[in-house]
């Protein structure tokens, strides 16, 4: 019971025992802000460290807890914020000095469903400047590094978040995923990341990149983590109906992803999936084959949406503070700026038709599995990685496998495969059927000892 | 009176060629050539959004070929 750190531990085991008293919100905060002084330093995962508060607060908690106060259900558990977040009274930098004067005069709606579920926010984790990117290089805070590896990326654009997380600063972390930005870096730093249902969790106080297709949800190390943290971002239930729905194993449709979601991947990668299919399949679960029609079109089709609506937000600001954002992001905004609003209705037009394929590739199944990301986590500053003997750009393979369902407003979960001898982590998604969030929660913890194999977070 | 309006503007859609034609002239202006070989990426993205429409609009659902691989060009677009 006493075998992790307290920096360590999930939230559901924080959660069990700060409402039975065991541990204090206190020591649990002191803990995960003593990693932060110790390990921030390695991976640059936060822009604002919110030092003084969080103590208070986990102080004021205990108090509560003292006096008979029934706990929510985060009750004294310390976590982190992408800063695209806001917080009242703290500075929301979305990783650009285009914002470093700012202070949030309100909170997000996801932070004040999390301080009224008792949680504690540590401070606020380093992105991709204003989400517009996969590998957290461009951002006015230098880059965040990876957990495991400081020359390489640990994927974007929440990845300080998924940093935070791996490295025990803080149990869990809420981000935002656009074209995959909870998913990649979760999946690149061994860790779950969800994507609920389009729609499913308000994104109002979230600094938008494109207010289309931004989802928030939760990094985490365990399934059940996420589910917990998606019940309260979301304001529902998930676990409570967890002894009566859950399914078994053998009784498990899934599709596998094939064609275009398998031709483009690292040896690794397809190793490492292979062998999670084949525990799957030996542990019951029937999988079969399936593929989506004109998958040639859906990195297209996102450029015109996301363009359009980043450029709508970002012109004005281009024409006032346009040296003030790194030069590679202030690119991409300023290319966006010609996108016509025909291409961008057609594109919208095209983002339904997939939404259908997706529901027929769904229809005979309880959900689609695929890898999350092509490769592992890139070298930090490589444009290109060599696949099957091709160089191919780190942003499109990055984004490749996530942003189908970005577009298609499906739940998407990463969570961690077994490792090889000293591997970079790797992740399989599993994506769920619209407006079903908790039922993929479900399955995906049916799943997580096969595809795990074992744990990744120890 | 209003003046007349421009025709080569209104008689027809702006073609993709047109489009980056005076979109990296208009870069050019501002003081941004680095956008010249991004727009024309984002040129080929957007004439394959054409394309997938204009077949949408004639056989909606009709099914398609594979996906090609990825470009191996090393000017990356996606945000």
């Amino acid at each position: 019971m006493n075998d992790h750190p307290l920096h360590r531990l999930t939230v559901a085991t924080a959660a069990s025992r700060l409402a039975t008293r065991q541990v204090s919100a206190e020591a649990l905060t002191a803990a995960c802000l003593e990693r932060i002084a110790k390990a921030n330093d390695d991976v640059n995962a936060f822009i604002t460290v919110m030092s003084e508060g969080a103590l208070a607060r986990a102080k004021s908690l205990d108090a509560d807890l003292a006096a008979g106060a029934r706990p929510g259900p985060l009750h004294g558990i310390p976590l982190s914020l992408k800063d695209l977040i806001d917080v009242c009274g703290v500075p929301t930098t979305a990783a650009s000095r285009v914002r470093r004067d700012h202070v949030a005069t309100a909170d997000a709606v996801v932070t004040t469903r999390l301080l009224e579920a008792g949680a504690i926010i540590l401070g606020k984790c380093n992105l991709h400047e204003f989400a517009f990117g996969t590998t957290n290089e461009d951002s006015g805070f230098g880059p965040s590094r990876h957990p495991r590896d400081p020359r390489r990326s640990p994927g974007g654009s929440s990845g300080g978040s998924a940093a935070a997380v791996a490295r025990g600063m803080g149990l869990a972390s809420i981000g935002t995923d656009t074209g995959g930005s909870v998913r990649i870096p979760a999946a690149l730093c061994g860790l779950v990341g969800l994507k609920p249902t389009l729609g499913e969790i308000p994104t109002d106080g979230v600094v938008p990149l494109s207010t289309t297709l931004d989802h928030v949800g939760p990094l985490a190390r365990t399934v059940e983590d996420a589910g917990l943290l998606y019940e309260v971002l979301a304001g529902t239930r998930v676990w409570d109906e967890w002894p009566r729905v859950a399914p078994r194993i053998d009784s498990l449709k899934i599709g596998r992803l094939t064609s275009y979601f398998t031709d483009l991947l690292a040896d690794d990668v397809r190793m490492r999936v292979e062998a999670a299919v084949g525990r799957l399949r030996a542990a019951g679960a029937r999988i079969d084959e399936v593929t989506l029609p004109h998958t040639d079109v859906i990195a297209p089709m996102y450029l015109p949406v996301v363009f359009g609506e980043a450029a709508a937000y970002h012109g004005p600001l281009l024409d006032t503070r346009a040296h003030d954002y790194t030069p590679a992001v202030r690119q991409r905004l300023e290319m966006s700026r010609y996108v016509l609003a025909e291409d961008y209705v057609r594109a919208l037009h095209l983002r339904r038709r997939l939404q259908a394929e997706v529901d027929a590739a769904l229809a005979r199944h309880d959900m689609l599995l695929l890898p999350t990301v092509p490769i592992t986590a890139p070298i930090l500053g490589e444009p290109t990685v060599e696949v099957d003997g091709h160089a191919e750009p780190v942003r499109n393979l990055t984004l490749r496998l996530t942003q189908p369902f970005n577009l298609s407003g499906h739940p998407a979960l990463t969570l961690p495969c077994h490792p090889l001898e000293a591997g970079l982590p790797v992740g399989v998604q599993l994506v769920g059927h619209r407006h079903a969030t908790p039922r993929l929660l479900q399955c995906a913890r049916v799943c997580e000892p096969w595809i795990a194999g074992q744990t990744l977070r120890d | 009176m209003l003046p007349e309006p421009e025709a080569d503007v209104i008689e027809s859609s702006l073609t993709l060629d047109e489009w980056l034609r005076l979109a990296q002239d208009s870069a050019k202006r501002r003081g941004l050539p680095e956008l010249t070989p991004l727009l024309a990426g984002l040129a080929e993205a957007l004439q394959k959004v054409r394309n997938a429409h204009a077949a949408l609009q004639q056989a909606p659902m009709a099914p398609a070929a594979e996906a090609p691989r990825l470009s191996t060009s090393t000017h990356s677009i996606e945000p």
